[in-house]
């Protein structure tokens, strides 16, 4: 019902059977406003022609900033986590007395996880994180 | 540290300008690990190290006291003592 | 398309609103009791009433399922039946716009709840920040790369913007699968990065904090991630047009809005904050 009120069609038939304008422009030459239409069509095509150039510079700046920015800080990166891979390895066999000592607002558990064993948060790496219970 | 009922005066600390709230618990702390501190290199008779001592027994809880003297003997006060 | 011949009698045959009137479609009532269903069903598991998650599982399914059905519909709505004007792509822009702020306000709360602790460390944690004895993130290591790939998602995405509003079909392709792919890599780092974190998010207020946080935000660049290569897919498909293609532009939008939030938290809690 709603959709019919709000797409309120032309009225086709009153009264007296069709209606008279049927057949009439639905939008009269004067009542087109040509301008607007104008502007539209050339604030679109210079979008699309602007953007020739800023496509071709982002792109640009896509293979010599971007690449390169990244290859230049992934190396190192990559370098030291290697190196922290072989610190994770001595950390996996120490053995609990040489483990950091854990503070009371460390490990809560104030009640078991739903996931696992209970005891192990999501992305628990047996290898940096310990729970040490006495 | 024994209190001798004699000589015992008792004091109130005075006003300190680092903990200007009415929220004292930072200034209780911050003598209590003072006093630490301070006994650690001087030694527990060292006279001026005591004026952290009157601070915080002044200004603490005392089972608060009590928790970091139990967690000390732990090995597990989270304070920096050095 | 010449208007000027057209009679009352065939534009009495259409609309006289720009609007998109939906029609009736099952997706709204679908989607909310499978939202309800997993809202219950994560409750009840994380309590303990379950003994098992199969239901949380089934419910994100059906979750997904419902968006998938209720997007490729509106997908065939903008693409093949033509019904997004103007206005209705103006009003959607409008409506995901709104969407972001919220999202805003959900990672101020984040912030709020980080500074908070950070700002005055209170006693029981040594009163400091990282509290006594844990380790913060380095941020000159995997932090700075992910960062690094983030801004480089910039000014991929920024390439397929343009490319898109040029016609420029391969270099649209590009820009978009470049983003996708640091996306993707970028939640990888983020896994890897939690898995070798010395802290968890059981580690006081700190772990709570910036797992709360990051995790968060790393849950928004899984979602990012769909996002772009659904627009990559889209793409491929000639779905968009070189001025239809609000997926992608809220696609964008939600990719910088999520950087500048990676920036700040990566300036605030990686940086400042260890």
């Amino acid at each position: 019902m709603f959709k019919r009120l709000t797409q309120r069609q032309f009225v086709r038939f009153n009264s007296l059977g069709v209606s008279k304008h049927i057949n009439e422009a639905a939008f009269h030459p004067s009542k087109i406003n040509k301008a607007a239409g104008e502007a539209f069509v050339k604030e679109y095509t210079e979008k699309v022609h602007h953007s020739e150039a800023v496509t071709k510079l982002w792109k640009r700046i896509t293979y010599i900033v971007a690449v390169p920015a990244l290859i230049a800080t992934a190396i190192p990166v990559i370098n030291i986590e290697l190196k922290h891979a072989k610190h994770r390895e001595h950390l996996a066999h120490l053995p609990d007395e040489e483990w950091p000592v854990q503070y009371d607002y460390q490990n809560i558990r104030s009640r078991n996880f739903w996931w696992g064993d209970g005891d192990k948060t999501l992305f628990w790496n047996s290898s940096v994180n310990r729970h040490i219970t006495e | 540290m024994a209190i001798d009922p004699e000589t015992f005066k008792f004091e109130t600390p005075q006003f300190d300008p680092r903990f200007p709230n009415q929220n004292q618990t930072k200034n209780c702390a911050q003598n209590y690990v003072d006093y630490q501190k301070c006994i650690a290199i001087k030694g527990e008779d060292f006279e001026p190290c005591k004026i952290f001592w009157r601070t915080y027994t002044s200004l603490c809880p005392v089972d608060w006291v009590e928790k970091w003297n139990d967690q000390k003997e732990a090995g597990k006060l989270p304070f920096k003592l050095d | 398309m010449k208007l000027k011949n057209m009679t009352n009698k065939v534009r009495g045959n259409m609309q006289l609103h720009p609007f998109h009137l939906v029609g009736p479609s099952p997706w709204p009532m679908f989607t909310s009791f499978s939202l309800m269903n997993l809202a219950l069903s994560m409750a009840l598991t994380s309590h303990g009433y379950m003994g098992h998650n199969y239901f949380m599982f089934l419910a994100m399914f059906v979750v997904f399922y419902s968006m998938t059905l209720w997007f490729k519909d509106m997908m065939a709505e903008s693409s093949y039946l033509g019904d997004h004007t103007m206005a209705v792509k103006r009003g959607m822009n409008q409506g995901f716009m709104l969407f972001v702020v919220s999202e805003m306000l959900m990672f101020v709360s984040l912030f709020w709840a980080y500074l908070h602790s950070a700002l005055n460390p209170n006693v029981e944690m040594g009163m400091m920040w990282p509290p006594m004895g844990m380790e913060a993130m380095s941020p000159a290591e995997l932090p700075l790369l992910n960062t690094m790939m983030l801004l480089a998602s910039g000014v991929t995405m920024t390439y397929a913007h343009h490319a898109l509003m040029n016609k420029d079909r391969k270099n649209t392709l590009y820009g978009f699968m470049y983003s996708t792919m640091l996306m993707v890599v970028f939640v990888f780092c983020q896994g890897l990065e939690y898995s070798f974190s010395s802290f968890t998010i059981a580690d006081s207020v700190y772990g709570s904090a910036f797992f709360s946080a990051t995790g968060l935000h790393g849950m928004h660049m899984m979602m990012l991630a769909m996002m772009l290569a659904m627009c990559t897919w889209r793409v491929y498909n000639y779905d968009f047009t070189n001025t239809s293609h609000v997926g992608a532009e809220t696609t964008m939008l939600y990719l910088h809005v999520l950087d500048m939030m990676w920036l700040f938290m990566y300036m605030v809690m990686y940086w400042w904050g260890s």
